[in-house]
């Protein structure tokens, strides 16, 4: 799984990071930031909700294979 | 017997509706999940799927159009939140994007995580000062003593206020919250109107103090904020100021106070969230989707549209039902149970969605699950003394008190590190 993010929608409000700190974080310019492009398996449960919640759908998911 | 016509039944603009309206919520997502409201010339929506939608595209639903079903009701020359907020202000929960998106940008940082924790140690002093005053083994009004304060307590501190008058300035967040009640009058709302003004002038005095003694709280940053190339106007600041201080409290109330009461009812949930904390998490969400604060908000369409087949033309309007969406079984199994280990991979419409979902969600849940923890370590239990007073609302879930009484904690529990322990 990789994380794709996208500023133009992002409006930095930190719900990603509050569901996978390990993974998101809001950076000073008040943008969503990703820790690791390619979280670890045991963190997917985790990091698929943060993009199913995500609330103006700025996370995207891609296959390993995309 | 005959069964009645949801058109009788269904009367969102009544106070009174919302005495009982489960059954209901549950018959419009079963028989007409996008239920035409005649008199509003608007449709509700019902399931959380249709609400996200809705939320999200702001591109056909606006806020521009008004908020608040009450704002629907009382359409007067001007506006009905132009009596409360000067229009140069620019309300931004109002606007569409591009607009939206540069308002709201000089608040959300804020409110991040990041930003958050660096207030960590200053907001649990003004948490642990608060349970302090808690009074064990005698009946004290929740409301009062904890809920309508912390929320207070914790806007001073991010916008650095001088004074954090909590009787004053609960009155004001009290009088704005009048505005979506649909019990008053439109003549009355603009005697309410011309008391919240007292507000601006408060914040006012604040920036003068503010401007000599600059901190690095929100009202400082603010202050030295720059918006289309100048300095944020008077009007502005006292937007910016107002959210967070009257708008984002009185809901955050509704959830402390929801939140309790709704532990008092579940004592073994009480118990459970006591001995394992790693469900505080999921208890201040299920607490959320369990009270909803904020029932519901209007979006305007903008271009004709569809929703689950209907058709929707522009210039008519959408009611976005948190409190329905909430209980949809579709999202939600077992709904109208309350459940502390509810996992919830699809989150609750507590704070909305989409672009205006509400900015100080983090803030919240932080909140929440600090006093909890705190209480937690400190009471045993507590139990309702008498039956807590719902408002008279129709925008608002909330309680005008909530008679408790706390059972102090054995000193021998294990419970003290707790807070610590729900930081890490």
């Amino acid at each position: 799984m990789r994380i794709q993010t996208d500023h133009s929608k992002c409006t930095g409000n930190g719900l990603c990071a509050g569901t996978a700190p390990t993974v998101f974080d809001v950076s000073e310019d008040g943008y969503v930031e990703v820790l690791q492009d390619v979280p670890g398996a045991e963190l997917a449960a985790l990091v698929r909700r943060a993009a199913l919640n995500c609330p103006t759908r700025a996370i995207t998911l891609l296959d390993d294979d995309q | 017997m005959a069964v009645d016509e949801l058109s009788d039944l269904v009367k969102i603009t009544e106070p009174s509706f919302y005495e009982n309206p489960v059954p209901i919520y549950q018959r419009l997502q079963q028989e007409a999940p996008v239920f035409y409201y005649a008199p509003l010339d608007m449709y509700v929506l019902t399931k959380h799927e249709d609400i996200r939608f809705a939320a999200q595209r702001q591109d056909i639903f606006s806020p521009t159009g008004g908020l608040l079903l009450t704002e629907i009701m009382h359409t007067k020359d001007t506006p009905l939140r132009e009596e409360f907020f000067d229009p140069a202000g620019e309300l931004f929960p109002y606007t569409d994007s591009p607009r939206h998106r540069q308002l709201r940008r000089l608040l959300t940082p804020a409110f991040t995580p990041r930003a958050l924790a660096t207030m960590t140690a200053e907001l649990e002093e003004s948490c642990r000062a608060l349970v302090d005053t808690i009074d064990a083994n005698r009946p004290i009004d929740f409301v009062e003593a904890v809920a309508s304060r912390l929320p207070i307590l914790f806007a001073s501190r991010l916008l650095g206020t001088t004074s954090s008058d909590v009787t004053r300035i609960r009155r004001w967040s009290d009088l704005l919250e009048n505005i979506g009640s649909g019990t008053l009058t439109a003549d009355e709302l603009h005697d309410v109107a011309q008391e919240f003004k007292e507000m601006s002038g408060f914040f006012l005095s604040e920036f003068d103090r503010k401007r000599q003694h600059p901190g690095t709280d929100l009202m400082s940053t603010l202050l030295d904020a720059t918006l289309d190339g100048e300095k944020l106007s008077e009007a502005k600041l006292i937007m910016y100021c107002t959210l967070v201080l009257a708008v984002g409290t009185d809901t955050t109330r509704s959830l402390l106070t929801g939140m309790a009461i709704a532990l008092a009812r579940h004592p073994d949930q009480l118990a459970q969230l006591r001995a394992d904390r790693s469900l505080m998490p999921t208890a201040v969400d299920e607490a959320l989707r369990w009270t909803t604060p904020a029932r519901g908000f209007v979006r305007t369409l903008l271009t004709d549209a569809e929703v689950r087949g209907q058709k929707i033309r522009a210039g008519q309007r959408v009611y976005l039902f948190y409190a329905a969406g909430n209980i949809d079984p579709d999202v939600f199994p077992d709904p109208l149970t309350f459940d502390i280990t509810r996992d919830q991979d699809i989150s609750h419409l507590g704070f909305g969605f989409g672009p205006h979902i509400c900015i100080g969600a983090q803030l919240v849940r932080m909140e929440a699950a600090m006093l909890y923890n705190m209480l937690l370590d400190r009471f045993s239990s507590w139990e309702l003394a008498a039956e807590p007073r719902r408002l008279t609302h129709i925008l608002r879930n909330g309680w005008h008190d909530a008679p408790l009484v706390f059972t102090p904690a054995n000193s021998d529990t294990p419970a003290a590190n707790s807070v610590a322990a729900a930081r890490s």
